[in-house]
């Protein structure tokens, strides 16, 4: 599967469009995590636990929405977007979204 | 490019549903680990009362206590609780609060202070009743009932706020830890009676008049609710276990002392 | 007794009325979708279907805030302090998407498709310090109007362009 954020898959002619396909996942870590990283406030610097937290969700996410395109006959998904918001206090919720369409 | 309408079969985007599942798994497995460190802080606070003497207690927390206001009532109180003392094992001196107000109640606060409140007085008919409700608080300030429960209700605190962090999930808890408090709260009710009751055998060599308060109580007590989350247990459950530890140790009933009219106010 | 017999009540409440709720709205939403289905629609900025002549285009939004019920609240917050994916937030986020973008659509009836969409979610309880509350979600496009190249004519051009 094509996974691009251009409008295109470069060197690919698209034949089918299905329409937006969209993956999303809410995800939290437990409450160990979310107090070092309160600790790690004080200091600054990289909060590795809500690094690797967002990192899978962000997969899991691509992985639902693959799945979607792959089930409406897709083999490539155009012009990727990405969004995170924070609707439960902490865990996050990734939401990725794109257009479904078929090449050759 | 053609455009294909189609709609995916199936929704990936939803994970595996199981409610009511997850909520008892985990809310059971969290609740039994806020009982596990409540049970052992909770023995870590009796340990640290146990090292902490009555009269550095004293020596914090005099300041605090304000000047009574003279009153026949409160001489009375004051001169009784002095004689019950001399029973007791509370090695620093007891100031008795009398409070003009309504209230039928009595309570300790730290560094020896007792607070006793007109509405009761009104509700006992001898001087022996009015010893056994003295004698309860007197009991609370010997097994130090006041610092146990400040202590747990801090490490309560504490724990479920660290445990549950910014979010409002503490009221989740709420429940559990109110029970967990109120059942630990009626433990030390039974034994301040049980503490009460031996002070007056020792003080007037009999046991009479002790059930008074609770038995006028009774008359009031309405709710049919169980009293799992209260703080003091039913009150018939305490006049049985006063009757039970006079049949044990064979404390004697015999006729009870009036008490004196307060004229003056 | 008092405050466990309320927080009970609202845990049952919450689960029997959330969940009829819940399975209402995905019947109507899925009832939805299949009628707008054939609506071509894309987050690319360029023409989906080719067009013999655009009449219009125009911003169109779509926008919904929905909120969890007490049960799924309270698993959400006890799944934040163990740690794992929160599913029971899933459902709420898929439908409020979901219903957004079909108020989009629903908004312009008659166009030939909807192209360059955008979908933002925000958090609108955050501001009252309560971590876990409602989602507004927000789906907007731009809606094209008028008169779709039908096929026969684009053969013809790419013919007509070959000789």
């Amino acid at each position: 599967m094509f996974i691009t954020n251009t409008e295109t898959v470069p060197g690919k002619n698209i034949i089918d469009c299905f329409g937006v396909v969209s993956g999303s996942t809410v995800r939290a870590k437990h409450v160990g995590r979310d107090i070092m990283a309160g600790i790690k406030n004080v200091f600054g610097g990289e909060l590795r636990g809500y690094t690797e937290l967002l990192n899978e969700s962000r997969d899991e996410a691509i992985n639902r929405m693959k799945a979607q395109a792959t089930e409406m006959g897709a083999n490539a998904i155009v012009n990727v977007r990405f969004s995170t918001s924070s609707v439960a206090a902490g865990a996050a919720e990734i939401y990725v979204y794109g257009t479904a369409v078929r090449v050759e | 490019m053609a455009y294909q309408p189609r709609l995916p079969k199936t929704n990936p985007n939803i994970g595996r549903q199981r409610p009511l599942q997850d909520l008892l798994l985990i809310g059971s497995a969290l609740l039994a680990l806020l009982f596990l460190l409540y049970w052992l802080l909770g023995l870590a606070i009796d340990k640290a009362i146990n090292q902490l003497s009555p009269e550095l207690e004293q020596q914090w927390f005099a300041n605090f206590a304000s000047k009574p206001e003279p009153s026949p009532q409160q001489a009375y109180l004051q001169q009784l609780t002095q004689d019950l003392q001399k029973c007791s094992t509370v090695p620093y001196p007891v100031n008795v609060h009398f409070i003009d107000k309504a209230i039928a109640n009595a309570g300790v606060m730290p560094g020896g202070t007792m607070l006793l409140y007109q509405g009761l007085l009104e509700k006992l008919d001898s001087e022996n009743a009015l010893a056994f409700v003295l004698a309860h608080e007197l009991a609370h300030l010997q097994h130090r009932d006041h610092l146990r429960g400040f202590g747990r209700a801090l490490v309560l605190a504490v724990l479920t706020s660290t445990l549950t962090g910014s979010s409002n999930a503490g009221q989740v808890f709420l429940p559990a830890t109110e029970l967990g408090m109120a059942q630990h709260s009626q433990q030390r009710e039974f034994a301040a009676d049980a503490t009460a009751l031996s002070l007056l055998q020792c003080y007037y060599g009999h046991t009479g008049g002790a059930e008074v308060f609770f038995q006028s109580m009774l008359q009031q007590e309405s709710s049919k609710l169980p009293s799992w989350f209260d703080s003091h247990p039913k009150l018939q459950l305490r006049l049985d276990a006063l009757q039970q530890q006079r049949q044990q140790h064979g404390y004697p009933l015999a006729a009870v002392t009036p008490l004196p009219l307060f004229t003056a106010q | 007794m008092i405050p466990f017999i309320g927080f009970l009540t609202l845990l049952l409440l919450g689960y029997v009325f959330g969940r009829w709720a819940e399975q209402r709205h995905f019947h109507s939403i899925a009832a939805r979708e299949q009628q707008w289905v054939s609506l071509p629609n894309s987050n690319n900025r360029e023409l989906l279907i080719p067009m013999q002549q655009i009449d219009k285009a125009e911003l169109v939004c779509g926008s919904v805030v929905i909120s969890i019920d007490y049960f799924k609240r309270l698993l959400a917050m006890l799944r934040s302090i163990v740690g794992g994916p929160v599913a029971s937030y899933e459902t709420l986020l898929d439908r409020a998407r979901r219903e957004a973008l079909l108020r989009m659509k629903e908004q312009c009836t008659g166009a030939v498709q909807i192209i360059n969409i955008r979908v933002e979610t925000s958090s609108i309880h955050n501001a009252a310090g309560n971590g876990i509350g409602s989602v507004e979600l927000l789906a907007y496009g731009t809606a094209i109007y008028g008169k779709a190249v039908d096929e026969v004519q684009q053969l013809s051009a790419l013919t007509s362009a070959a000789n």
